[in-house]
């Protein structure tokens, strides 16, 4: 078995997946997706919270606090976080989710017989290979938590309000096109209980700032 | 896990309640509601016990109400330790995560992570 086996997922294979994994444990289709009841109810994973994890990983490129145990059965999220930055946490808890649903070879058949056998395996990992895991986890997480076709309807539904507020009060939109992208962003984002870069970079990567506002 | 801490975690899971959700609710502290389902705080005193035991919705003198207290007493006696073995907690470790790009983690970061996952 190769030691750090990579599946080279595209942006639109993590697409596919992460519409397959809520058409499996999200049919309903809600916003926002109840990712916490699908990892305790649907996946029987426990959360738990850590006092002091934040400080211990020190955060990531991704921001991420929190890990999913080698066992596959527990999130351990950073106790503050959990108490006071909801978005964050959800998020947390979408990445590991992701690691789950991705990276399971990985996980799977490590059986470290001591803590520096886990060191030694921790620190063997490549930067490059870490990475993919990472980029992956991370744009799955955008995909399960802001889904498709729903951002697509929430950003136009929320373009059509500020629009009619723009010609109630005779401002062409052409003025203010980046603030009301901005503001575009900020709702959409409350909606879908992520936070705004989690919504810029889904609006980018389906490239809907081009076809919603133009110019 | 023991019987009284799936029980509990169960029941909870039946009321639709995360474990956030539920603790935010009635102000309960999720360290300790965790560790309870996961069998690793004893349950607690009667009194206690009662408010769990609504809060979970059980029915005064329903079946699942003399469980939970059967079960309760059953695990009083047993005094889970407050920190893991190294045995147990290697599994318990996680696999990826990382600090700053390219950086290798300090000796003395894993040992962190490794005592916050013994006293999860």
């Amino acid at each position: 078995m190769d030691e750090f086996p990579i599946a080279y997922l595209s942006y639109d294979d993590l697409r596919d997946r992460a519409a397959m994994f809520l058409a499996q444990y999200h049919p309903a289709g809600t916003i926002p997706v109840p990712i916490e009841e699908i990892a305790e109810v649907k996946l029987r994973l426990d959360i738990m919270p850590v006092p002091g994890l934040q400080d211990a990983l020190r955060s990531d490129d991704y921001g991420v606090v929190g890990f999913l145990t080698g066992d596959l059965k527990e999130i351990h999220v950073d106790e503050w976080i959990w108490n006071h930055r909801y978005n964050r946490y959800r998020f947390t808890i979408a990445h590991e989710i992701g690691h789950l649903v991705l990276h399971r070879d990985l996980y799977q058949g490590r059986d470290f017989d001591s803590v520096g056998s886990w060191k030694t395996f921790i620190n063997s990992i490549p930067d490059e290979v870490h990475g993919w895991y990472e980029w992956q986890a991370h744009a799955f997480a955008g995909l399960v938590l802001v889904p498709e076709r729903r951002l697509r309807a929430a950003m136009m539904e929320h373009l059509a309000s500020v629009t009619d507020r723009l010609k109630r009060e005779a401002i062409p939109i052409a003025n203010v096109r980046d603030t009301v992208w901005d503001i575009i962003l900020d709702l959409v984002a409350r909606e879908f209980q992520v936070s705004v870069e989690v919504i810029q970079r889904r609006a980018e990567k389906d490239s809907l700032r081009e076809g919603l506002l133009p110019g | 896990m023991g019987q009284f801490g799936e029980f509990f975690k169960q029941r909870r899971l039946a009321l639709g309640a995360s474990l956030r959700q539920f603790c935010l609710e009635h102000g309960l502290d999720p360290g300790n509601i965790s560790k309870l389902e996961r069998g690793r705080l004893a349950p607690p005193q009667h009194d206690k016990l009662e408010e769990y035991a609504r809060l979970l919705g059980l029915q005064e003198g329903s079946d699942d109400w003399y469980r939970f207290f059967d079960l309760a007493a059953a695990e009083a006696g047993r005094i889970p330790r407050d920190i893991m073995s190294d045995a147990e907690a290697v599994g318990k470790l996680p696999i990826l995560f990382r600090t700053l790009r390219g950086e290798k983690i300090p000796d003395e970061q894993l040992d962190e992570i490794v005592r916050k996952v013994k006293g999860a």
